[in-house]
């Protein structure tokens, strides 16, 4: 794989809400690439800014500052046709999947919308590709092509939404929050799904999710987020057996492991997350860390990559010596 | 692993895609006798108003001063007015001013205040909030005395009434229409569409349309029948259709001084809106559960 | 109805000895449109005072209505129910209001999933604790305050006297599940009734709030029924764990035995769709085919047979009874083939036979 322009740039971004009265700092400057062919998976909590990104690297939510260079092209600067165009390379799938899909439409027409939309295919081969598809995400086509999303369970309506992703043939699919909403052995089945997906047609995924263990499984580097800003990224083994990041060591101390002789020195954090509409001065994560120091207040960390591949913002990192 | 193709197919089967009850089949809820029996009466009153003059009906301004206010007789099936009018007849073709100030006055309301209303709720933001705003505004403004006063200076031609009374409901029409939109335009499929490319125009039709369609169904009936009462009422102020054309709300007007001659004046003219309008609700009501789709849960 | 005064009597003193809560053969339906729900079909355990016992299933296999019915927290219409619930001495099935009301907060309480609507959003918290403490006890209001304010200060909520008066949304999600806690505790029940308590909550408030229950536990002696999807959350925590299946306990054991030496094929297909983070990245997960049965019309035998990977003819034709498990009599499961090395002397290889 070339080392050059990877497939996804995001530099700098920024996006801001206006709150009855407030601005929000949902994303405060966060800036990462994705390399074609790997899964990128993006963690935090609740007002982590993790689906408010994944949003706007499609501006569906529109970045207040900072570019999304999707193939060399910064998708802020383009205009209203353009940007419809160059967006059909990403494609997006939701934590809802009841909501993801028209309710008054059939399952063979949800699917083939893109093409429509595109004018791109049409007949018979309309008709195959749709089949295809379906098939493709463990859909039987000729029970399921004719029937409406309300007789699907969660599951399968994602695999749905999935069919109808993947009709576009893009490069990059976010996964925002996709298995959540499931049962742990449907959500095994989706995520099983995905891998083999992303083999067979060669995608690039950014997965975004709170849940540690799952982003861990399915990605091959991990970044943490916190408060709109990027805590840490590294390579997902890297991450769990060396976390740098206080944060990040908090959020595995504190993972649920189906083990009961699961041994893992807990991190107690303290207090809850501040308020994104006042966030702490400096280091966002300085009221809760057991490490912080006058330096965090003043100073806000920025990305430092501490061994290859293995960045992180912080003053005072964790730095392990053994493994 | 050999075939990745065979070993995307092992991983995939038995959830095939079939259905179970988990979910609930779509149940069509049935429309029972009296929902036709509703719509029946609807068309019989349409059919009637467009072809009054080919049923061989008596001539409604037909004046017969020698039989002034009589009731139902075989000659007059349901009796005559002050004028020696023909009752039966009179509300026959009179079911037209009321038919073309209804559906007219909606038709006017919907195109405007609906497309509003769907554009608002799709775009939220600034436009959303300006225009709800001046719905508001309007809403608070009384309409009745409005529609008094512009019809008193404007004129009162059965067009000129239409429209009035449809701009009069363009209001009302597009909070309803945009917040019955506004349940789905938030929805991911939403997203989905505009994350594919769809143009503003495809989601609205395509993807909105279809799910708001039965609110505005149902509601246009029933809209349809509160300006048919509000035409009546302006006949009741001298300010609808001027005589000698039929008109209910102007038989229901003029009977009252005749009423303890004439009841029949009164009653039949009441009784063709009263049924009507009970209709045109009855079957709005019976459109909109029936259209109802029990969505599915996790 | 019992008349306290105080409720600092820990850890609980009790008269009786015998299990706190019996339940035999359990069976709870729902009339539907659609036929008669088996939410519930024979359950029966036994739970000691002072125990943990954790509940898991996925959705659809019975555990909240379990839950509820343990209550008796079921809708009057609609429901029919048979066996036995026996809380201290006191039946739960068919029992009329009266006497659930006495025991409901002052006996058993529940906190619920979603904090958000579970608390009335319109009165403030404060009173909401006050509200059973006045309810079931003679104190009067200066008292129930401060019993109250006490209360926020054991869940951990900073500043209790000023977060006495604030309504439920000034509260993080975290800090509402608190309250929870904090109201049902507010007149020592003996049992506590927790269904996905942490679900939707963040890990690292996860971990603070079940680190909260089980420390309160703890103290108190209280009985703790911890209902849950996720089996990471009753790994550590609980003394003994029932995982069901469409309405059906399918296995109970204590929780290092059902760990080790699991026995039921659902039991590792759960806990090997679940991924881990001590797995490395890209383990393939072993995702069970198919989905849960429809309980309007359950198949005949066991109900996990279609899905199942050592499934056999019999377990098509005949449901598995629930049976202890040779040298173990703790360790209850119900298969025709359970997974070797589990503590199973007189039962049937993998490979199935009669």
């Amino acid at each position: 794989m070339a080392a050059d322009s990877p497939l996804l740039s995001v530099e700098d971004l920024v996006v801001n809400f206006r709150k009855s009265g407030h601005t929000v700092q949902a994303v405060a400057g966060v800036s990462f690439d994705v390399i074609e062919g790997e899964t990128l998976g993006l963690v935090g909590e609740s007002g982590c800014g993790k689906s408010t990104t994944g949003r706007a690297l499609i501006q569906i939510e529109e970045p207040t500052s900072g570019a999304v260079r999707f193939q060399g092209t910064d998708l802020t600067s383009l205009k209203r046709r353009e940007l419809r165009q160059a967006r059909t390379g990403i494609q997006m799938i939701f934590q809802d999947p009841i909501s993801s899909l028209n309710p008054r439409r059939r399952v063979r027409d949800i699917v083939a919308e893109p093409l429509d939309i595109w004018g791109l295919e049409t007949g018979d081969q309309r008709t195959d590709t749709v089949n295809t598809m379906l098939e493709a995400v463990g859909l039987d086509p000729k029970v399921a092509g004719e029937r409406y999303p309300r007789e699907f369970s969660g599951g399968q309506c994602q695999r749905i939404s999935i069919a109808r992703a993947l009709v576009m043939k893009p490069k990059l699919m976010v996964c925002d929050e996709m298995v959540s909403a499931l049962d742990v052995s449907v959500q095994a089945q989706i995520l099983n799904l995905v891998e083999d997906l992303k083999a067979r047609y060669g995608l690039t995924l950014l997965f975004i999710a709170h849940d540690l263990a799952v982003v861990k499984n399915v990605s091959d580097r991990v970044a943490v987020m916190y408060l709109g800003r990027l805590c840490e990224i590294a390579p997902s083994d890297d991450l769990y057996h060396h976390p740098a990041h206080p944060y990040t060591d908090a959020l595995l101390s504190a993972a649920l492991e189906p083990d009961p002789s699961a041994v893992r020195e807990r991190v107690r954090l303290t207090g809850e997350p501040p308020s994104p509409i006042n966030p702490p001065t400096g280091c966002r994560f300085r009221t809760r860390c057991p490490r912080a120091e006058a330096r965090c207040a003043e100073e806000m960390p920025e990305l430092v990559e501490i061994a290859p591949r293995h960045q992180v913002a912080c003053h005072f990192p964790l730095l392990n010596t053994g493994s | 692993m050999s075939n990745l193709t065979d070993a995307v197919q092992v991983d995939l089967t038995p959830e095939s895609g079939l259905p179970t009850a988990v979910v609930g089949k779509a149940k069509s809820k049935k429309l029972g006798w009296f929902f036709w029996f509703c719509v029946a009466w609807i068309a019989v009153v349409i059919f009637g108003a467009i072809f009054a003059a080919y049923l061989g009906l008596q001539d409604p301004n037909n004046q017969n001063f020698g039989s002034i206010n009589q009731g139902p007789t075989s000659a007059h099936w349901l009796g005559t007015d002050d004028l020696g009018r023909d009752i039966f007849s009179r509300i026959i073709y009179g079911a037209r001013v009321s038919l073309i100030v209804g559906f007219g006055g909606m038709l006017i309301g919907m195109s405007v205040g609906g497309t509003m209303g769907m554009v608002s709720a799709y775009r939220r933001g600034v436009t959303d909030t300006l225009v709800s705003a001046a719905s508001y505004v309007m809403l608070a403004f009384p309409i009745l005395v409005a529609v008094i006063a512009i019809v008193a200076f404007w004129g009162h031609d059965l067009w000129k009434i239409t429209i009035i009374v449809g701009v009069a409901s363009i209001p009302l029409v597009y909070r309803v229409v945009r917040a019955a939109t506004l349940s789905y335009a938030t929805r991911d499929f939403v997203t989905a569409a505009k994350a594919q490319g769809a143009t503003d125009w495809r989601i609205l039709t395509r993807e909105l349309l279809p799910n708001v369609l039965p609110a505005i169904i149902s509601f246009s009936l029933i809209g349809v029948a509160s300006i048919i009462i509000l035409e009546g009422a302006l006949a009741f102020l001298g300010l609808s259709i001027a005589p000698p054309t039929a008109s209910w709300g102007a038989m229901i007007s003029e009977s009252r001084t005749y009423l303890n001659v004439n009841p029949w004046l009164a009653l039949f003219p009441s009784m063709a809106m009263f049924l009507f309008l009970i209709a045109l609700n009855l079957v709005g009501d019976a459109l909109r559960s029936a259209m109802d789709i029990g969505e599915g849960k996790l | 109805m019992t008349e306290k005064t105080s409720t600092e009597e820990f850890p609980f003193v009790d008269e009786h000895s015998g299990p706190l809560l019996r339940l035999t053969d359990v069976n709870t339906s729902f009339h539907t449109v659609r036929g008669e729900v088996r939410a519930v079909s024979g359950v029966s355990f036994e739970l000691a005072r002072g125990e943990t016992l954790g509940i898991v299933g996925e959705s659809g296999s019975g555990k909240t209505v379990l839950s509820r019915s343990i209550m008796g927290l079921l809708p009057r219409s609609g429901v029919s129910q048979s066996g036995s619930i026996v809380f201290d001495d006191t039946e739960i099935v068919a029992a009329p209001v009266a006497t659930l009301r006495d025991l409901w907060g002052a006996k058993i309480a529940m906190v619920f999933q979603d904090p958000m609507t579970s608390l009335n959003p319109v009165v403030r918290i404060g009173r909401q604790i006050t509200e059973s403490l006045r309810l079931h006890t003679s104190m009067d209001k200066s008292e129930a305050k401060a019993t109250a304010i006490s209360l926020l200060e054991q869940v951990g909520i900073p500043s209790p006297v000023e977060r006495f008066r604030n309504y439920p949304h000034q509260l993080s999600g975290g800090m509402r599940q608190r309250v929870m806690i904090a109201i049902a505790l507010a007149c020592a029940p003996r049992l506590l009734l927790a269904d996905e308590p942490t679900t939707g909550l963040d890990v690292t408030v996860q971990a603070q709030i079940l680190d909260l229950l089980t420390s309160l536990q703890e103290e108190r002696r209280m009985a703790v029924i911890l209902v849950t999807h996720d089996l990471g959350v009753v790994a550590t925590r609980t003394d003994r764990i029932a995982v069901m299946y469409a309405g059906k306990i399918v296995e109970l054991a204590s929780t290092t035995k059902l760990f080790a030496n699991m026995a039921m094929p659902y039991t590792q297909a759960l806990l090997n769709s679940t991924p881990r983070l001590s797995d490395p990245s890209h383990t393939r997960l072993t995702a069970i085919d198919g989905r849960p049965p429809d309980l309007i019309d359950p198949p005949s035998g066991c109900a996990f047979s279609p899905r199942c990977p050592y499934a056999t003819e019999q377990c098509t034709l005949e449901a598995p009874p629930l049976r202890a498990a040779v040298g173990d009599e703790s360790h209850l499961f119900a298969c025709w083939n359970p997974l070797p090395g589990a503590s199973a002397g007189a039962v049937l290889t993998p490979e199935g036979a009669s």
